[in-house]
């Protein structure tokens, strides 16, 4: 018998509506994080990789079309009606947002935030076990004193702190599904690491999938998991993080991983990927990156490149290198 | 929070020590001379001199400034050259007839950039947001006076709906009832333009809050939309508060239009009346005692404010 993965998106699309205006951003994107399994979205910005995460969600309302399917252990989440849907947000899937100041309410105590999260859920609907109940989870996240950060207001509180609330805050029903996004990206570099570390130690711990967003190769190579490329709102890569960071098998994941620097290698050897990311909304035919690509023919001006097993559970979207990597 | 009060506290006193010198110049540098008046044109020179003399108006200006400031702390503001009786109950009676009007358009104002303010904030297409952006704009922009005339002529002198002047009927009725009746226009036309503010300023607030990250996180977490909007609004409140306090500190200075218009026997009127009259010692503390007015509501604002945002009150 097989067992019910925790998130299995399959062809998610997603369209943005404002009057008759229609814009599609995510095309297409599929996949599966298992138990205690971490799939990383890696892409630059526009790539629809923080568009993916909170259509998971359904947090844009009537503004965007979801299509396609979200199975949280099995529902469907895109058929879900808002009720049945507020119960399981915050509740069975959580996100830590990229930016925790703007992620707490300014004018409420940590303590109280943390404690309305808890009631609305029936974890804890009793004042004072509410309240023991959230010093626990500021002490697992790794706050020192967590009495004092529950009287706290967030103005009083260092990023790093803020951020490990919101993180309590996400992690307080006990989540089977975590979607961080860009969780470091607002923070000092020396932060980064604690944040996650704390994210990896949460996820061993409690056995939550983990869908994190990021742009910074570092971050997804860090973590480990499997880590899906996207760009102009496909998957053009899947796979291993070791794998794909190591061996790329679609030129954009390759000139992402050009692009950084490489410690003791002399300054101006760093190469960019030329050009810019065609703009949400005017993705061109065919396969979206090829005017950006080095080794592009004519026909992918055209042919709309689908994502094919290349390895062993590795997935990409280039018949170009592919087909040379399985001549050679 | 305690500091925070004291700390305001203390800095009203230089701003209300402000605002007296300020009324003392602009008092003593309006050119006419209260002893002329006094005595009118059949005054002698040496009359004149001697009256000079009594009043204090041949001492250096600072003694006449520290003279009158005392006098003025103890309630003390001298003798109405026009009506030849104590300033301070005419000035307080007049003040308290202000801030019954103040306050009803002030809750007028509130009340009316509220709902017109979240309408348009919350959708900002659609007619009802159009005419409510439309309400607050010809609210800013028409003038009081003009408005007043007109609601004078159509709902009270033609239709009868209303009252034309005054804040009671000479002919009996009085209590509360005829008061309302009489405040209804005046509190109209008064809380226009600060309705029009709040509306727009509110507005925006709400287009901020909205945009802000803490209401999709708060989503995120499963609160239901009625619970993230009571998070939303309370973000709301301290920039509401803000405008809300300038706004009723303004009517309570800004009547006069209105008050003239309408006959309301309020400070406006008093120290527009004393102006034509050159009564010296009623416009003084006229002046001075809205001015005391506006610094103490928005010392209320600030209390306020701090008890809503904890930021503030560090």
């Amino acid at each position: 018998m097989s067992v019910i993965p925790p998130l299995e998106v399959t062809d998610l699309t997603t369209t943005f509506v404002a009057g008759r205006r229609r814009t599609e951003v995510v095309r297409g994107v599929s996949f599966t994080i298992r138990r205690g399994e971490t799939m990383m979205l890696l892409g630059e910005s526009g790539s629809g990789k923080s568009v993916t995460a909170r259509s998971i969600m359904r947090l844009y309302g009537s503004s965007a079309d979801v299509g396609g399917s979200v199975r949280l252990a099995g529902r469907e989440l895109l058929e879900l009606p808002e009720q049945q849907l507020r119960a399981i947000r915050g509740g069975q899937i959580a996100l830590v947002p990229q930016d925790p100041t703007g992620a707490l309410d300014p004018l409420r105590r940590i303590g109280s935030q943390l404690a309305e999260v808890l009631g609305v859920h029936g974890v804890e609907g009793v004042k004072t076990a509410a309240r023991r109940r959230a010093e626990e989870l500021l002490a697992m996240v790794g706050i020192p004193d967590p009495k004092r950060v529950a009287d706290s207001y967030p103005h009083e509180l260092s990023g790093g702190m803020r951020q490990r609330a919101v993180i309590a805050i996400a992690v307080s029903c006990d989540p089977q599904v975590l979607i961080a996004d860009e969780p470091t990206t607002a923070l000092d570099v020396t932060v980064q690491a604690q944040i996650l570390e704390l994210l990896a130690d949460l996820q061993q711990r409690l056995g939550m999938a983990v869908l994190m967003v990021t742009h910074d190769v570092g971050v997804a190579a860090d973590f480990g998991g499997r880590v899906g490329v996207m760009y102009a709102g496909r998957l053009v890569e899947d796979g291993p993080a070791n794998e794909v960071l190591s061996t790329p098998r679609h030129p954009y994941t390759a000139g992402l991983l050009d692009s950084l620097p490489t410690p003791g290698v002399t300054r101006g050897s760093l190469r960019s990927i030329i050009g810019s990311p065609p703009p949400v909304g005017a993705f061109p035919a065919g396969c979206a990156f090829a005017p950006r690509c080095p080794q592009a023919r004519p026909s992918c001006g055209h042919e709309d490149p689908p994502l094919v097993a290349v390895a062993e559970d590795r997935v990409a979207a280039c018949p170009v290198v592919n087909a040379e990597q399985v001549v050679a | 929070m305690a500091g925070y009060l004291g700390r305001r506290l203390l800095m009203t006193i230089p701003i209300l020590v402000g605002v007296s010198i300020v009324i003392f110049i602009t008092i003593k540098i309006i050119p006419g001379d209260p002893v002329a008046s006094m005595l009118g044109p059949t005054g002698s020179p040496e009359a004149r001199a001697a009256l000079h003399a009594r009043l204090g108006l041949d001492d250096p200006l600072p003694v006449q400034y520290f003279a009158w400031l005392a006098h003025s702390v103890t309630g003390d503001f001298g003798t109405s050259l026009a009506r030849h009786d104590a300033v301070a109950p005419i000035v307080f009676d007049a003040l308290v007839n202000t801030l019954i009007l103040t306050l009803a358009a002030g809750a007028l104002a509130i009340v009316l950039g509220l709902l017109i303010g979240a309408l348009t904030g919350l959708r900002r297409t659609g007619i009802a947001a159009r005419i409510g952006n439309a309400f607050a704009l010809f609210s800013i922009s028409v003038p009081q006076y003009s408005i007043g005339l007109l609601l004078i002529i159509y709902l009270a002198s033609n239709a009868g709906l209303f009252p034309v002047s005054g804040m009671h009927n000479p002919n009996g009725g009085g209590g509360f009832v005829d008061l309302f009746n009489h405040l209804i226009l005046p509190a109209i036309t008064a809380a226009l333009v600060p309705a029009g503010i709040i509306a727009r300023m509110f507005r925006s607030s709400v287009l901020d809050v909205m945009s802000m990250d803490f209401v999709e996180a708060l989503t995120a977490r499963g609160l239901s939309r009625a619970r993230v909007m009571r998070h939303a609004f309370h973000n709301t409140v301290p920039s509401l508060l803000t405008v809300a306090g300038l706004q009723i500190g303004y009517l309570l200075g800004g009547v006069v239009f209105v008050e003239a218009v309408f006959a309301w026997p309020g400070i406006g009127l008093l120290v527009y009346q004393s102006i034509t009259q050159r009564d010296l010692p009623v416009i003084q503390a006229g002046v001075l005692v809205s001015a005391f007015a506006f610094v103490l509501i928005n010392l209320v604002v600030d209390a306020l404010h701090g008890l809503v945002d904890p930021r503030i009150r560090t």
